[in-house]
């Protein structure tokens, strides 16, 4: 993989995902904690 | 030269502006944990009888209304930060202000945390509230016009990544610290210092990471591809950049100071009265018993309204990169106004369906009026001082943060007090509501492009005073 330009390292390296991860995994678990207390209101 | 200055954070070749979002959301998922301060607050009120379940504290225990006043002073220092430090953020850069909004929002929980050890409640206010509230200001504004120079093309979407992070920082914030309460409750103590501690410890690595990822492009960078737009005679998106001081007595800057505030007033007074209000619509006196909306409901409620609530950041600031701002505008005070006058009619039928639907769709142009406001602003004053412009203009949020819940609440007890059921008595608050948005309706339409004699170029820039 060449990052020699911008283009290079456009959404498709693996690095960007990885980094995305990193604030991503909180707000998963932070929005599937909710979901739980949510599922309250349709019981 | 040090590592914090702006120089050093400029974006090597090949650097990815794909990679400054997750910055920026790291900033914000963690100052975000503010709206999820209310967890703190029952536990905060029994640190002397070390029993969360108790009806009442023990004699020296802090009242809510006491304790209360943490998230009102954070919120007021965040207004205020993001106000007088806007010219600082945009000169130094997102770097050396993102280590400084961790270092005080940080430090604030490890100053709360030894005034929960020393039962001292004007250490907990200065950590939390003034400490942490100015660490709030400066991490809201910080990544704003870096990301919009990284996304000429799609301002919208990239400013409506980082501060969906704002709105994403409760639904964390929340269960952690009720999960680490937990973990260190125990022998009398409720744990809240430890809880402050770790939060404090693990935000600070979280920002830090948010601070050395953040890159600012190099001058006359632009996205591969992208050539702008040229502007249209008397188009509603600016090639011209307007100084701090100068946005600051231009019309449009007070309009929009007047969407912002009545999107917002229409907006908080009703997420912060969502559980008691819904439980006194949905009543078992008027759902029938065992029909009626119990608390534990109520709390899901609420959480389905943070879920909106930062979805609609996103979901609104993207749209406006192809509706435009001011339609989007348009359709947050139409709609908004058209709901909630709707609304008590569905509480009226009974149909609890619209009901939620109804307030999850006014909470999602809630947090969008937050999210689309940087690119409007940049629209409107240019990107150069695009983030110094929507600090000074955050000084609407805290004002709406005052006027939301009061007018809700008053005119809620004022209707109670004059013998109308709890049930109805919030028809009134939300034909103000209505009233308000139709306000914003026509503040929104008044917008027009900026005159000539305001743009930078056509001024001696003023000296600074920060």
């Amino acid at each position: 993989m060449t990052r020699s330009t911008p283009e290079s390292t456009e959404p498709l390296s693996p690095v960007i995902y990885l980094t995305w991860l990193v604030p991503g995994i909180p707000l998963v678990w932070g929005v599937w904690q909710t979901l739980i207390k949510v599922s309250q209101l349709f019981q | 030269m040090g590592i914090l200055d702006r120089p050093q954070s400029v974006a090597g070749p090949g650097w990815s502006r794909w990679l400054v979002p997750p910055a920026a959301l790291a900033v914000h998922l963690s100052i975000g944990q503010i709206y999820g301060y209310s967890v703190f607050n029952k536990p905060l009120t029994r640190l002397l009888s070390g029993d969360v379940s108790a009806e009442t504290g023990a004699p020296g225990d802090w009242t809510l209304l006491q304790v209360g006043l943490i998230f009102s002073v954070a919120l007021f220092f965040l207004g205020a930060s993001s106000a007088l430090f806007g010219k600082w953020v945009e000169r130094e850069g997102p770097r050396k202000t993102m280590v400084a909004s961790a270092l005080l929002f940080c430090g604030g929980f490890f100053v709360a945390a030894l005034g929960v050890k020393l039962h001292s409640l004007l250490l907990v206010i200065f950590g939390n509230g003034v400490l942490g509230g100015i660490g709030l200001g400066l991490g809201y504004i910080s990544p704003v016009s870096t990301l919009i120079k990284w996304f000429p093309d799609r301002p919208g979407l990239a400013t409506g990544m980082a501060i969906m992070g704002f709105g994403g920082g409760a639904l964390i914030g929340s269960p952690l610290g009720t999960a680490l309460m937990g973990r260190f409750a125990g022998d009398g103590t409720l744990g809240v210092g430890s809880t402050f501690l770790i939060m404090g410890a693990v935000y600070l690595l979280f920002m830090l990471f948010g601070a050395f990822l953040i890159r600012v492009p190099a001058d006359g960078w632009t996205p591969p591809g992208w050539t702008p737009k040229p502007q249209a005679p008397g188009g509603m998106i600016s090639s011209h950049n307007v100084l701090v001081d100068q946005a600051f007595r231009t019309p449009q800057f007070w309009l929009l100071f007047a969407v912002l505030f009545l999107n917002v007033t229409a907006g908080i007074g009703v997420l912060g009265q969502a559980s008691v209000m819904i439980q006194e619509m949905f009543s078992d006196r008027v759902l029938g018993a065992g029909n009626g909306v119990t608390a534990a409901a109520a709390a899901g409620f609420v959480g389905l309204l943070s879920i909106f609530n930062m979805a609609g950041r996103f979901f609104w600031s993207s749209t406006s990169d192809r509706i435009g701002r001011k339609p989007t505008y348009m359709i947050f005070f139409a709609l908004g106004a058209a709901l909630y006058f709707l609304i008590p009619m569905f509480g009226n039928m009974g149909s609890l369906i619209l009901f939620v639907a109804g307030f999850c769709v006014i909470m999602s142009m809630y947090g969008g009026g937050f999210a689309t406001i940087p690119a409007y602003l940049r629209d409107m004053f240019g990107t150069a001082n695009v983030g110094a412009i929507h600090g000074r203009l955050l000084l609407a949020w805290s004002a709406a943060a005052i006027v939301g819940p009061s007018l809700v609440n008053g005119f809620r007890d004022q209707q109670i007090a004059s013998g109308v059921p709890a049930a109805q008595a919030y028809s009134t608050t939300m034909s103000i509501m209505a009233a308000l948005l139709v306000v914003g309706f026509v503040a929104n339409l008044l917008v027009r492009p900026v005159a000539e004699k305001f743009w930078a170029e056509n001024r001696t820039p003023a000296p600074s005073h920060d």
